[in-house]
């Protein structure tokens, strides 16, 4: 009850102020739009982390505290003050992600008149978050908190369920998962990328202000981005594993997965998909299967072909060590 | 390189911090966290016993395993902490970051720079990547690059070699990694169009990784698991500059990525080849070089933007080619005392020049015509060539030669053991896809979408498949009318079909009848019209997405995603034949995130697919079909994949001064194959030809439980508390491990002449965990 009391008393002296501020107003007021330090009448915190932001230093040649402060993203106020403001009163221009009423592209535009010239939204036009309606402030909320490592201004409410993390930082997977449900379930799996643990992000692979590739992939093709950083798989090889030779994304699974080291399925079924011959008749020779059945089957326990393929990504063993087929 | 790279942060900082303090506006500001934690952790066990598969002996309980707990992060207790610094004047500024410091999972990070000037930063992010603990080996030296046994005779008669048989008298190790990452970078721009970066990236990993090796000649002769060593270091220079305007933008990049690994081989005891010394050769340095020029100019004609990317690189390596192998003299299995030698199989180069380059092209045409119209139309082209050197090995034979023929892929007799030739086989490919996209916002509540694309791959050096086509037509519709209801419904139809190119290379016959020869019944040609490999077969794919958002009432917030994926192979009998994914997602989120809020999210996710096969005798049919014998029949596999998700997130600022979170998730996963078999052997069901029963097993069966609560205390704008409580329980069970779960023991015995020796990687992750911590954060 107090609260509400609070609140109530709270929006009156602002709406009291606003009208004051309409009948007091100067002439400049009337001829420009109000600046900050009106917005701050009602707005405290969003002043205060604007002033707090990179858009609010007067020493950056560019930013919007050199070109009126509040009105360069949120237009012109002044009909918003003299109604005594309010959720899109007055033509205020709201770009936050609830407001559907103001199309994404139009967001977009509020960014990209100064953010225009910044090369990493080169290819924007070209991206797959321009084409399917998302906008910068569905990822960046300018007024946020900039702290705990927070430099890209992301935005901080979305829940996400996870582990217990030994980083305090401001993930860019909690951004990502809020559309991306899909990946949400999958980096929690078992075998995963560090993501959820603050060791890899979304934008190490992936770049969201657009690309030319069709996931807007970092690099050229699947397999260049891999060995980004898993340089040790390069090669090259004297024998080449062709699907690793072309695409990973034949037998590893991005984003999570069941089965260790990120397999789309568990070996020997891995394998079996496109080995079918071999070892007399296939992987099933008649051995048996799982463990614990006599007789066993070294094919299928444990890492399935891989106990003895280990150099699967690619061997330089001679043909005497049978590097072609991968054992050493 | 981390005890100068702090000093050289901190330096930095307040060096940087001291410049921009001359001028007048400086202020810094920031907080600092110091806390401690306590952990209780355990890990799994992993059970067995010494034994044969005849007789179980000396059960034992394995040592534990709490790498899965630990696997990218250090949950040690002890003290624990945080420091954010953010400096700035009117032009200025400086931040670090700093977290875990001392910690396997270490995290610093300096910026700053000049507004519209330039830009620094310097950082260290070390990451642990722990693997499986207290795992178990025979062998002695691990973490080294040469591994001995114990010696004696190799067991081919259970109990004659206590060493190699008794895990007890092994020795443990734990398979880790550390892998941290230095980095610094430095960007000019002079509040000008123009840019100037230049980047340095250093990657160590250091630590021990699972390695395995067949011991023998062929699987049945077993294997051997070992722990690897790790010693690589990548160091990534890159220089880009550009200028970049509203009307466009050019860049231009250059980058080189040397890897060393201060490994290139290890050497290991094998107990099957009379405890000679094997080698396993490990990854080779390599140089990758890359030059990148992007452009893009806005403001065409049809408010059109047009997008060009070329890029080359060029993978590069260099060692020499080695020639020899550890076989036995004869087709005696194990070799006898004397039995094991070095054969030879000369390469037609002493050394291995690796050499492969790749060209990349993209272009993009974005427009809006007006009425709500928009378009794209792209082009993406990627080459790689590969150069490298192309090494024949000749023949070669151990005991009495010569070899019996010029062609064969490996033979052996009472007398000899012989191999060769081969010739390596090199991949290049060309990819080329092409397509449009169309849009049409009806008006402001609908879109409709659509789209083409083509995919052509040419390989050379893949006989199975030298040409593979994609098609793919996808429609998408959008409706957001409604204030509080949104929705999408896309459909995707793709068509994949390739070339097939008959000519095998001769002694590659992927079908062997039951002795493991070549099926000379049947022509080699003939294989491919049955059998595709998955990556290239043809296929038509229908795939549904929809996703429906819906606030139904304020402070409600709902959505839902479904997903839906069927694959049907084409053309071919064995193989994969099917398969189906389906997903479905849900999130309700009520209340208002500065008062109470809660989530709850829920996922389920299944894969289904199956796999069709046929064991032959020789001289039989390949076809599928017929009449079934106990020698020749069908079989097949059918896999299945799930996974759970479901979570709840509480967030609930009580008063001003507490807030309080929490979080529950429950996340588990299945699976496992079923059987067929068309094989009359009685008794029904079993798969035949050796006598053993092809019994479903279950793989990958998980379950994970987090609770997760925290508190917040502010007592002023300057002080706070954090306490906070994190309960981890996490299940495994694979059929595929239950070689140290149950019956079977690291040391398996499968037979006379097919040990093998497992270490224990990876076979029970299971682990429960408890966080306890408390921090204090001063701001200032």
């Amino acid at each position: 009850m107090k609260r509400t009391t609070l609140l109530s008393l709270l929006s009156s002296v602002c709406a009291m102020s606003i009208a004051l501020a309409g009948v007091f107003a100067s002439p400049a007021l009337a001829q420009n739009p109000p600046g900050p330090e009106v917005c701050a009448a009602c707005h405290a915190a969003q002043a205060e982390s604007f002033a707090d932001s990179v858009h609010g230093q007067k020493g950056h040649p560019r930013s919007p505290a050199n070109a009126g402060g509040c009105v360069v993203c949120h237009g012109d106020g002044t009909e918003h003050v003299k109604a005594g403001g309010g959720r899109g009163v007055g033509g205020i221009i709201n770009p936050s992600p609830r407001n559907k009423s103001m199309p994404a592209e139009e967001k977009s535009k509020i960014c990209l008149s100064c953010h225009s010239t910044d090369r990493h939204l080169a290819f924007w036009d070209a991206g797959q978050h321009k084409k399917n309606d998302v906008t910068c402030s569905n990822c960046h909320n300018p007024h946020t908190d900039r702290s705990l490592n927070n430099d890209k201004m992301l935005r901080v409410d979305t829940p996400a369920a996870t582990p217990y993390r030994t980083t305090v930082r401001q993930l860019a997977y909690e951004t990502c998962v809020a559309c991306h449900r899909e990946q949400r379930a999958q980096i929690l799996k078992p075998s995963h990328h560090p993501i959820v643990e603050g060791k890899v992000q979304c934008h190490d692979c992936h770049e969201p202000h657009g690309a030319m590739t069709p996931v807007m992939l970092r690099a050229e093709s699947y397999r260049d981005l891999c060995l980004t950083c898993h340089t040790d798989k390069r090669g090259p090889w004297i024998w080449e594993h062709r699907p690793a030779a072309e695409n990973c994304a034949i037998c590893h699974t991005p984003h999570g997965s069941s089965h260790n080291r990120l397999l789309a399925q568990k070996p020997p079924a891995l394998c079996a998909d496109c080995h079918q011959g071999g070892h007399t008749h296939g992987i099933y020779d008649g051995r048996g299967t799982i463990p614990g059945q006599n007789p066993g089957n070294i094919r299928i326990e444990n890492s399935g072909c891989i106990n003895c393929h280990r150099q699967i990504h690619g061997s330089n063993a001679p043909a005497s060590a049978f590097g072609r087929f991968f054992l050493r | 390189m981390n005890r100068k790279l702090i000093p050289f942060l901190v330096g930095s900082l307040f060096a940087a911090t001291a410049a921009a303090a001359a001028d007048d506006e400086f202020t810094l500001s920031g907080s600092v966290s110091i806390g401690a934690r306590g952990t209780s952790r355990e890990g799994g066990t992993r059970n067995g016993a010494n034994a044969t598969s005849a007789t179980t002996t000396a059960p034992f309980t394995g040592p534990r395993d709490e790498a899965k707990l630990n696997e990218y992060r250090d949950v040690s207790g002890g003290a624990i902490g945080n420091i954010d610094l953010q400096g700035r004047s009117s032009q200025d500024y400086v931040r670090f970051f700093g977290e875990n410091i001392g910690r396997d999972d270490e995290f610093l990070n300096l910026r700053g720079g000049q507004y519209g000037e330039f830009k620094y930063q310097l950082y260290q992010d070390k990451m642990p990547h722990n693997l499986s603990w207290n795992a178990l080996t025979p062998l002695s030296g691990t973490g080294g690059t040469l591994l001995t046994g114990p010696g004696g005779v190799y067991p081919s008669t259970p109990g004659t070699n206590a060493q190699l048989e008794n895990s007890a008298n092994w020795k443990a190790f734990d398979y880790k990694l550390q892998r941290n990452t230095y980095a610094g970078n430095f960007e000019f721009t002079a509040n000008s169009p123009w840019h100037v970066r230049v980047d340095y990236v250093e990657n160590q990993m250091e630590g021990v990784r699972p390695q395995s090796s067949r011991l023998g000649t062929g699987s049945g002769n077993g294997m051997i698991e070992f722990g690897v060593p790790v010693d690589y270091k990548t160091k990534t220079y890159s220089l880009d500059t550009g200028y970049s305007t509203k009307e466009g933008s050019w860049r231009f990049s250059v980058l080189d990525s040397k890897f060393t690994n201060g490994n290139p081989l290890m050497q290991w005891t094998n107990f099957y080849m009379q405890n000679a010394l094997d080698t396993n050769l490990l990854p080779p340095d390599n140089d990758l070089k890359r030059v990148s020029f992007n452009g893009m100019l806005r403001q065409l004609p049809l408010d059109s933007t047009l997008a060009v990317r070329f890029t080359w690189s060029k993978q590069t390596n260099n060692f020499g080619v080695t020639s020899g192998g550890l076989m036995p003299t004869s087709s005696a299995s194990p070799p006898p005392v004397g039995g094991v030698g070095t054969l030879v199989t000369t390469p037609s180069s002493g050394t291995f020049n690796g050499d492969t380059e790749t060209r990349t092209a993209s272009l993009s045409y974005t427009s809006a015509w007006g009425g709500g119209v928009d378009s794209r139309i792209y082009w993406n082209y990627y080459d790689t060539l590969n150069n490298s050197t192309v090494v024949t090995y000749a023949q070669g034979f151990l005991g009495t030669g010569p070899c019996p023929g010029a062609s064969f892929a490996s033979t052996s007799t009472a007398t000899q053991f012989c191999i060769g030739p081969y010739p390596n086989s090199l991949l290049s490919y060309n990819k080329q896809d092409y397509g449009i996209d169309v849009g049409w916002r009806i008006n402001r509540g609908n879109k409709v979408s659509g789209g083409a694309n083509l995919l052509e791959v040419d390989r050379e050096g893949r006989e199975d498949a030298e040409l593979t086509k994609e098609s793919k037509f996808w429609l998408e519709y959008k409706n957001s009318m409604l204030e509080s209801l949104s929705g999408r419904l896309k459909y995707q139809f793709l068509r994949r079909r390739s070339d097939l190119n008959p000519a095998f290379p001769p002694g590659t016959s992927p079908f062997l009848n039951n002795t493991g020869a070549p099926n000379t019944g049947f022509t080699p040609a003939q294989v491919p019209y049955y059998y595709r490999a998955y990556d290239v077969s043809n296929n038509d794919q229908n795939q549904i997405k929809l996703v429906l958002d819906w606030t139904p009432m304020p402070l409600l917030d709902t959505g839902f995603e479904l997903g839906l994926k069927k694959t049907d192979y084409k053309a071919l009998y064995y193989g994969r034949t099917d398969d189906l994914r389906q997903e479905y997602n849900v999130t309700v989120s009520f209340g208002n995130p500065k008062q109470f809020r809660i989530t709850g999210l829920a996922n389920y996710e299944i894969v289904e697919f199956n796999q069709a096969y046929r064991n032959i005798a020789a001289g039989q049919s390949p076809t599928p079909g017929g009449t079934q014998t106990t020698t020749t029949f069908d079989w097949g596999t059918k896999n299945t994949q799930t996974n759970r998700l479901f979570g709840l997130i509480a967030d609930w600022p009580v008063i001003e001064r507490l807030a309080l979170k929490g979080s529950y998730t429950w996340t588990k996963t299945g699976g496992g194959v079923d059987f067929t078999s068309g094989s009359p052997f009685t008794p029904a069901g079993q798969g035949n030809y050796n006598g053993g029963p092809l019994v479903n097993y279950v793989t990958d069966n998980t379950k994970k439980q987090t609770l997760n609560l925290k508190g917040d205390y502010k007592f002023d704008k300057r002080w706070s508390a954090t306490l906070g409580y994190v309960h981890e329980k996490y299940d495994y069970a694979d059929d595929q491990m239950r070689s140290y779960q149950s019956y079977y023991p690291y040391y398996q015995n499968l037979g006379g002449t097919n040990l093998s020796w497992f270490s224990g990687a990876f076979a029970n992750p299971s682990y429960k965990l408890d966080v306890y911590y408390v921090m204090g954060t001063y701001k200032f």
